[in-house]
């Protein structure tokens, strides 16, 4: 029963506490974050610029032997100095990077769109083609690319292509491995379960629902995996398995330098730097993106 | 006495599970022989605790499981005797709902395509084009026209829920099975969605199967109920009878533990907790912790007797029982008793 | 007495860094706890509530720092003490029971080292069959059955309403005065959760404690607590006695709320959803945070965050309309109310009784 007495009780009255005023953050985290992002954008940047047109940044011709002028240090004539047969470091430097940013772009993209295709498959189907596709991850985890690329290249010989599948091959499990364990734990989420009892095919569903999922977990992969590649690259063209002379490539660079450390180390050094900015900033790029990528994504669910 | 929608004979699922690598599989009744009628246009409440087999029940209806043993009929159809092909035509009169609004929808796809996939799966042209059926769906769930272009993150819970309702409703099933529909939700937003379920049942005549282990839920909206523990039924029978005249004594704790919370009279307070679903008490299931337990319960398992009016219990003893509602004053002697052996 | 008042907190306001901005989680929080009596805090999700009892025990996240204000625990602020000697306090003195008591408990200990560590740090204790009895004895005081054989058992063979048990022998080993319990029973089930509550409140009366209780529910609280502070987006907006709060709810929240729980005695009665939902709290209105929902709204409440309505007995509420609410003379404005059934008068705290068939009255 209400309470019938509805006589007002005597009331006093004071004013609210106010609100502590807060101040936005001084995001000092976030200043480091954002500054280590622009450099590594800025040097991404330029990187591709230069990939994409090296004649503006050089005129000389990277592979113009000139043996009078070999071992020369860097000078106003030639800014990075030349190299044992006088070719011209900075020119060779820069169509280095277009080689090594194009083989690293082809051999990423071909080796993550197949690892995610199977890796997704296997995720969400489960079962026999999960097992036999893991398995086969396994083996090619376990196989190193420079016994791969050995053996590739004895069989049919140096070449870009052959550099492009060989890097391909040693490097797709490792986002089948990622997008696998993404694709498992999406598999278990409602929206899914609620496509299939609405009759969406398997198909489908891995197309409209697991694949735009995975999709952010997959561009941060590709993006630090593109300083792998750069690094495999160098290692097998420094083996002599890579790219085949003379275009120019970083790793062969180096290994040509390896005599000359002493005498003329920017046969040496100035490629091996050049690589180091290269994967660092990759490295960071990726960092970055996941950062940014992250927080959106947790927010979704 | 009007054909029931849905026909629920015998259900029953049991797992095999093995302990341990090299342990025999033992059997895990999740339900066990579970049979209820669903008239059209009316809800039918499961209420049930852990263990209780509920949501089983519910994915075995939403035929994302297949039962071990049983028959479902909805409609005039034999579901359980289908193909799986055909079994996909039903998912167009029989849609879910499910608890965590947060995991319903994919949270790369915007609302509006979210809401008309079904249609887009089925290829469904009979509403009309597909954004249009869209408006109407967000307008029937009390969602403006712009939340079609929006992320299922910039929704907030109970706004997400209306969509995961839209959604269900986009193919116009006759049924649907709401499963813990609220659970997630803040509390203020609860009454929200449950009067819209509540509306959206009158106006187009949907049958509902809820799913909850709150009974003041399911009291709400339910016109039958059925309460169950370790996957069988203790009692069922319409709202008012089990909410006011509950014949079983898991029924009169249920009420009670919450009643008691609210200001109700005593109780015959449960002692111990629910036992694992792997070791099952013999005879009556309830038996451990029943105050009112005899011998007889432990060795002979009862079975649903009918009380009149369509109200039925699993109990030797309910004549006997006599459970005092909110609305008497307790002024009963002291207990003298004992707690029956908590199951650990 | 002012002498037994266990807890007091003075304007606490809790500031949290998130990627949306700083924001006030805890704003001027002012509440008391005197011993023997329970406090509950009720809130929805994002309320507060939870972050109130976590500031006040010094036990803020990373991200989170006391702004403002001041904790007395018996008599003493807390908020100048130092870590250590807080740490102290929190084993010795105050007790915390939190929701999932799976998390609470360490899955790699015993049962009987879990709580017999409560004996060896606070009191120094090392004889190992002295720390048995005690655990044993302490096991016993929250009715764990055959509590000597179950020492050696690890957390993960418990079901979960005895871990809560165990949780909570771990927290009143000592006799503390002040216990905070975070929402102890939402995990658990229904026919579990009274004989919980039912302990607790035995515990409280055995050991004159105060109990902060964090919970959604409002009948729970009614059912196992002497007093109420009902917060809204970091604030509280109305306080009192439990009884009178839910007889005669002065704030349009309060009353939304009781409106809106579906409740076992009268199970059909039509709900009023309140409508909308609460406030992003980086984003919150300068005037009464309620205002977009609440059917009541003036321009004031708008424009200026409501002064402190304050009557006997110890009730107070945060509305510009408190006096119309009290009167009767609140009208909606806008929006559709249904017509207002009482509140649902909440009776003090019952006894449960356990009866056998045929004992007492037929009902």
């Amino acid at each position: 029963m209400p309470d019938t007495t509805t006589a007002l009780p005597k009331l006093t009255r004071r004013p609210a506490e106010p609100s502590v005023t807060v101040l936005p953050p001084r995001s000092r985290s976030r200043y480091g974050a954002r500054v280590q992002l622009l450099l590594a954008l800025a040097v991404a940047i330029v990187l591709v610029m230069l990939a994409i047109a090296p004649g503006l940044v050089v005129q000389r011709d990277p592979t113009a032997i000139a043996l009078g002028a070999t071992l020369q240090p860097p000078s106003a004539e030639h800014w990075l100095g030349t190299d044992q047969l006088g070719r011209d470091m900075l020119s060779r430097v820069v169509y280095g990077a277009r080689i090594s940013l194009f083989v690293a772009l082809c051999a990423v993209t071909l080796a993550g769109v197949l690892g995610a295709l199977i890796g997704v498959t296997a995720g969400y189907l489960g079962g026999v083609f999960d097992a036999i596709a893991m398995r086969v991850v396994d083996i090619q985890l376990a196989l190193p690319a420079v016994i791969l690329a050995l053996v590739l290249v004895g069989a049919v010989g140096p070449s870009l292509f052959n550099l492009i599948i060989v890097l391909s091959l040693a490097n797709w499990a490792r986002f089948a491995r990622v997008t696998r364990s993404e694709a498992l734990t999406l598999r278990t989420r409602d929206f899914v379960l609620l496509s299939r009892l609405a009759g969406a095919s398997r198909i489908r569903i891995i197309l409209s629902h697991i694949a735009p999922n995975v999709v952010n977990t997959f561009i941060v992969l590709a993006t630090l995996d593109v300083g792998i590649i750069i690094i495999l690259e160098a290692t097998l063209s420094f083996l002599g398995l890579g790219v085949p002379p003379p275009q120019p490539s970083w790793g062969s660079m180096i290994a040509d330098g390896r005599q000359y450390l002493e005498t003329a180390w920017w046969i040496c050094g100035i490629p091996g730097l050049m690589l180091m900015v290269t994967v660092l900033s990759a490295n960071l790029l990726g960092d970055a993106l996941r950062d940014w990528l992250s927080p959106t994504a947790s927010r979704n669910w | 006495m009007s054909q029931a929608f849905m026909q629920v004979e015998g259900l029953r699922k049991t797992y095999q599970v093995r302990r341990g690598l090299f342990g025999r599989p033992k059997p895990l009744h999740a339900v066990a022989d579970v049979s209820f009628d669903v008239q059209p246009g009316t809800t039918f409440g499961l209420v049930g605790e852990s263990g209780s087999g509920k949501s089983t029940i519910a994915k075995m209806l939403m035929l994302a499981e297949s039962p071990t043993e049983g028959t479902i009929r909805i409609g005039d159809h034999a579901v359980t005797s289908m193909k799986k092909q055909d079994q996909a035509r039903f998912h167009r009169e029989l849609q879910p709902v499910l608890q965590d609004p947060y995991s319903s929808l994919n949270p790369r796809m915007r609302i509006g395509r979210i809401i008309d996939e079904p249609l887009r799966i089925h290829d469904v042209t009979e509403f009309g084009p597909h954004k249009q059926r869209v408006a109407e769906l967000l307008a029937l769930v009390g969602l403006p026209p712009e939340a079609a272009g929006r992320y299922a993150h910039e929704l907030s819970g109970g706004q997400r829920q209306r969509v995961s309702i839209a959604r269900s409703l986009a193919l116009s099933p006759k049924c649907m099975i709401l499963d813990e529909p609220v659970s997630a939700l803040d509390v203020s937003i609860q009454a929200q969605i449950l009067n819209l379920l509540k509306d959206l049942q009158a106006r187009l005549q949907l049958t509902y199967l809820l799913i909850s282990h709150d009974l003041a839920v399911v009291a709400y909206l339910s016109q039958r109920i059925g309460v169950l523990y370790l996957g069988e039924f203790m009692e069922i029978g319409n709202a008012e009878d089990v909410m006011s005249r509950p014949r079983h004594p898991y029924t009169q704790a249920l009420i009670a533990s919450v009643g008691a919370r609210s200001g109700g009279a005593s109780a015959n307070l449960v002692q111990g907790e629910i036992p694992s679903p792997m070791n099952p008490p013999s005879g009556c299931l309830f038996n451990p912790r029943c105050p009112h337990a005899t011998e007889r319960c432990r060795q002979e398992k009862p079975v649903l007797r009918d009380f009149g009016n369509g109200q039925l219990a699993a109990c030797h003893h309910a004549e006997t029982i006599t459970f005092r509602s909110f609305a008497a004053d307790a002024a009963e002697a002291p207990a003298t008793h004992r707690p029956r052996g908590t199951n650990l | 007495m002012a002498s037994d008042i266990i807890l007091q907190a003075k304007s606490l306001t809790t500031v949290l860094r998130t990627a949306s901005g700083v924001v006030r989680a805890v704003d001027n929080i002012s509440l008391e706890v005197k011993a023997g009596r329970s406090l509950a805090l009720v809130g929805e999700s994002g309320s507060g509530k939870s972050m109130t009892c976590m500031s006040m025990m010094g036990l803020l996240p990373g991200n989170g720092r006391l702004a403002a204000g001041e904790v007395f625990f018996k008599g003493r602020d807390i908020t100048k003490i130092s870590p250590r000697e807080m740490q102290a306090l929190r084993g010795r003195e105050i007790g915390m029971i939190l929701q999932d008591a799976m998390t609470s408990l360490n899955p790699l200990f015993t049962i009987g080292e879990q709580v017999g560590e409560v004996f060896k740090f606070h009191q120094g204790v090392t004889d190992k069959a002295e720390l048995r009895r005690r655990s044993v004895e302490v096991l016993e005081k929250v009715k764990i059955p055959a509590a000597e054989g179950r020492l050696d058992s690890y957390p993960f063979q418990f079901s979960g309403g005895m871990r809560q048990r165990v949780s909570i022998a771990i927290n009143i080993a000592l006799s503390p005065s002040l216990l905070i319990c975070d929402e102890p029973t939402t995990a658990l089930d229904v026919t579990v959760q009274l004989q919980i509550l039912k302990l607790l409140r035995e515990l409280q009366k055995a050991q004159n404690m105060a109990i902060v209780f964090v919970t959604h529910d409002l009948h729970l609280a009614a059912q196992f607590c002497d007093d109420v502070a009902i917060m809204y987006a970091g604030r509280i907006v109305e306080a009192g006695p439990i009884v009178d709060v839910f007889a005669r709810p002065a704030h349009p929240y309060t009353r939304g709320l009781l409106k809106a729980v579906p409740s076992l005695e009268s199970y059909k009665r039509p709900l009023t959803a309140i409508p909308g939902h609460q406030p992003s709290l980086a984003k919150l209105p300068p005037g009464c945070r309620f205002e977009p929902r609440c059917a009541y709204a003036l321009d004031v409440c708008r424009q200026q965050y409501p002064d402190w309505f304050e009557w006997e007995p110890a009730r107070r509420c945060a509305c510009w309309r408190t006096a119309d609410s009290l009167d009767g003379t609140l009208a909606p404005l806008h929006g559709v109310d249904q017509p207002a059934d009482a509140p649902q008068r909440v009776r003090p705290p019952v006894e449960i009784q356990l009866a056998r068939p045929g004992v007492g009255a037929a009902a």
